[in-house]
């Protein structure tokens, strides 16, 4: 079996357990925790919440109860809403994944494209003008997290100028500010990884041996620095997921957006136990993936980094 | 090499006016929150309290005794900012000791072990940087919220609810935080463990944890200086973000980010609700970050400066 190819299964195989501890630990975390997804509704009587903890299997030994949701993870069964018993938690993730997955994809769009822009236009002259702007700008940005970010700009153009809806996901209009203020911060980040990076490979020698023998200095840019100085930021691609996954809590809640997100929230004030092991595992499961399409990324583009 | 470091800072002009700013800050917001403990408890020493109520006044952007403004409770927001401050600053700093506690032992123990051990703990640092912590830190926030409020309703310590809540938040953060600083510090103590002093002191019989003391550490405290602003930011972002979603900080407490979601749920009538906390909050985050980068460059001239 080629080598890359072996890697690439034998960190995959490497998921599976990772996976069982998330599912154990959020499932200890949130079982151990007395109290339940009833204790709040004031309506039930002591009897009627007692009837539900029996009747959800909630009243059961830690151990069995954990037994039997691992039976049902397994049969892709994530189980069901305590307080609203017609929806499972399968149906409600295929329900609202994918509007999250959607906001993360365009703010992918928006880390990558405005970053590797940003960061090719400074490293292209260093110590210039437009090096220095450009990176004031990322550094601005970095400090605008956003739940900053987010509420400005939907007081300037939502409110004020009216050029987009101040809520809902139903038009393109409204992707544009959401999927801006997710993936800016990264832009950002990405932009400054990019620079310097390319600052690093530009002092190499086969950079200077491309500028020699003719090639333009675009060309030497493109394709001999930019390309080896690509490694550092696909490394960082794999946090830039997690963090917009995590940071699609807040962007969620600011322009109302009906995704995962908010769910998560209120599933971890109500209890929800079965809602939050499923969104847990949902976001580990994306990251891990994540993580090992990176490393495989990186180890094609440079097999020595395979090594240690 | 501290001295030549300081020299080296104070050419940085940029890092050096954020360290007078944050220095600045903090004492604004350390002497408004003191002047508020002495207010709530012996009636003088600061105009207001941070839950001191005014339904009269309302919301208002400027009136006299009140120079940024009251929020819609009538409540003065420089006070309230102030106290903010105090709390987000000081959830920043004692998460960072965590951070730093955390992350150099477990570093050091690793890289200096060695071998299979330094292999397993490191995997293990791997893994939980694979996996969405900030999910982790909200779900130990909320869910231990309740028994940690009930346990102290039984010892009739419900006045200390808020004050554990913030505990809670800032452990939670130290207990997710300190990957970093284990990679970072296990890579350098490798680095310095070959070096002909550990191997001089290891000759003449030191003990391991001798040597990780007395030895390593002091070579290692530039990186973790270092390691250690830099990670400021990033725990009072996520202190925000999690008040900001309304699982952190309590009412009537309150800090950065709590301030800025009731701000952003005015805006549209108070906008100075939104804007003034936005400002503080963002300020104080770029002087961290510039102050962090102003000792990279002094402390370690070889660093990467890319990220």
């Amino acid at each position: 079996m080629p080598p890359l190819l072996r890697r690439a299964l034998v960190r995959l195989l490497e998921i599976i357990p990772v996976l069982w501890v998330v599912i154990t630990i959020t499932f200890l975390m949130a079982r151990w925790v007395p109290g339940g997804p009833f204790q709040n509704e004031r309506q039930l009587s002591p009897e009627a919440q007692k009837h539900n903890m029996e009747y959800y299997g909630l009243d059961k030994p830690l151990l069995e109860q954990y037994k039997i949701y691992l039976s049902n993870f397994l049969h892709g069964n994530l189980g069901v809403l305590y307080r609203h018993p017609d929806w499972t938690v399968n149906e409600l993730l295929a329900k609202k994944a994918p509007v999250s997955a959607e906001l993360g994809l365009w703010a992918t769009l928006v880390a990558l494209v405005a970053g590797l822009g940003a960061g090719i236009i400074s490293a292209s002259r260093p110590r210039s003008k437009r090096d220095y702007g450009t990176m004031g700008v990322a550094m601005v940005a970095i400090c605008l997290p956003s739940f900053v970010l987010g509420p400005i700009l939907l007081l300037v153009f939502g409110l004020k100028l009216q050029w987009v809806n101040v809520m809902g996901w139903n038009t393109m209009g409204d992707r544009v500010l959401p999927s801006l203020v997710l993936g800016l911060y990264y832009a950002a980040y990405i932009a400054r990884l990019t620079r310097g990076s390319m600052l690093e490979v530009r002092t190499q020698d086969f950079t200077r041996t491309a500028q020699a023998k003719g090639c333009s200095s675009s060309r030497v840019l493109v394709v001999h620095v930019l390309r080896n100085a690509l490694g550092p930021v696909i490394a960082y691609l794999a946090p830039t997921i997690a963090g917009l996954v995590t940071g699609s809590f807040v962007v969620e809640s600011i322009f109302q957006i009906p995704g995962i997100g908010r769910m998560f929230v209120e599933a971890a004030l109500n209890q929800e136990y079965q809602l939050l092991i499923g969104v847990t595992v949902l976001f580990s499961a994306i990251l891990l993936l994540c993580n090992w399409l990176a490393d495989l990324v990186i180890t094609a583009l440079n097999p020595k980094a395979a090594v240690d | 090499m501290w001295g030549d470091a300081w020299r080296r800072f104070c050419r940085h002009k940029v890092a050096l006016a954020s360290l007078i700013f944050l220095a600045l800050m903090a004492l604004m917001c350390v002497t408004g929150a003191v002047g508020v403990v002495l207010k709530m408890s012996f009636g003088f020493g600061w105009p207001y309290s941070h839950e001191e109520q005014n339904l009269a006044l309302g919301a208002k952007l400027f009136t006299s005794g009140h120079w940024l403004g009251t929020d819609l409770l009538g409540r003065d927001l420089l006070t309230r900012l102030l106290v903010g401050g105090c709390v987000s600053l000081t959830v920043g700093f004692l998460a960072t000791s965590m951070v730093v506690f955390i992350g150099v032992t477990y570093g050091m123990v690793a890289g200096y072990a060695g071998g299979r051990v330094d292999r397993f703990m490191m995997r293990i640092v791997d893994i939980l940087y694979a996996l969405p912590f900030t999910i982790f830190i909200i779900m130990l926030v909320v869910l231990l919220d309740k028994p940690v409020q009930n346990k102290l309703a039984e010892y009739h310590l419900g006045n200390w609810g808020p004050f554990c809540k913030l505990c809670l938040l800032f452990l939670a953060i130290g207990a997710f935080e300190w990957l970093n600083m284990a990679r970072v510090v296990r890579a350098r103590t490798l680095e310095l463990k070959s070096l002909a002093f550990v191997e001089a002191a290891r000759a003449l019989g030191r003990r391991p944890w001798r040597i990780l003391w007395h030895h390593l550490l002091p070579n290692l405290a530039g990186i973790i200086v270092i390691y250690a602003t830099l990670s400021v930011p990033a725990v009072i972002l996520l202190e925000s973000f999690i008040s900001f979603l309304g699982l952190g900080v309590q009412p009537p407490l309150t800090s950065w980010g709590d301030l800025i979601n009731q701000g952003a749920s005015n805006m549209e009538l108070y906008p100075w609700l939104l804007i003034y906390p936005s400002v503080f909050f963002s300020l104080t985050l770029f002087a961290l970050n510039f102050v962090g980068d102003g000792l990279r460059d002094a402390l370690d001239p070889r660093a990467d400066k890319a990220a």
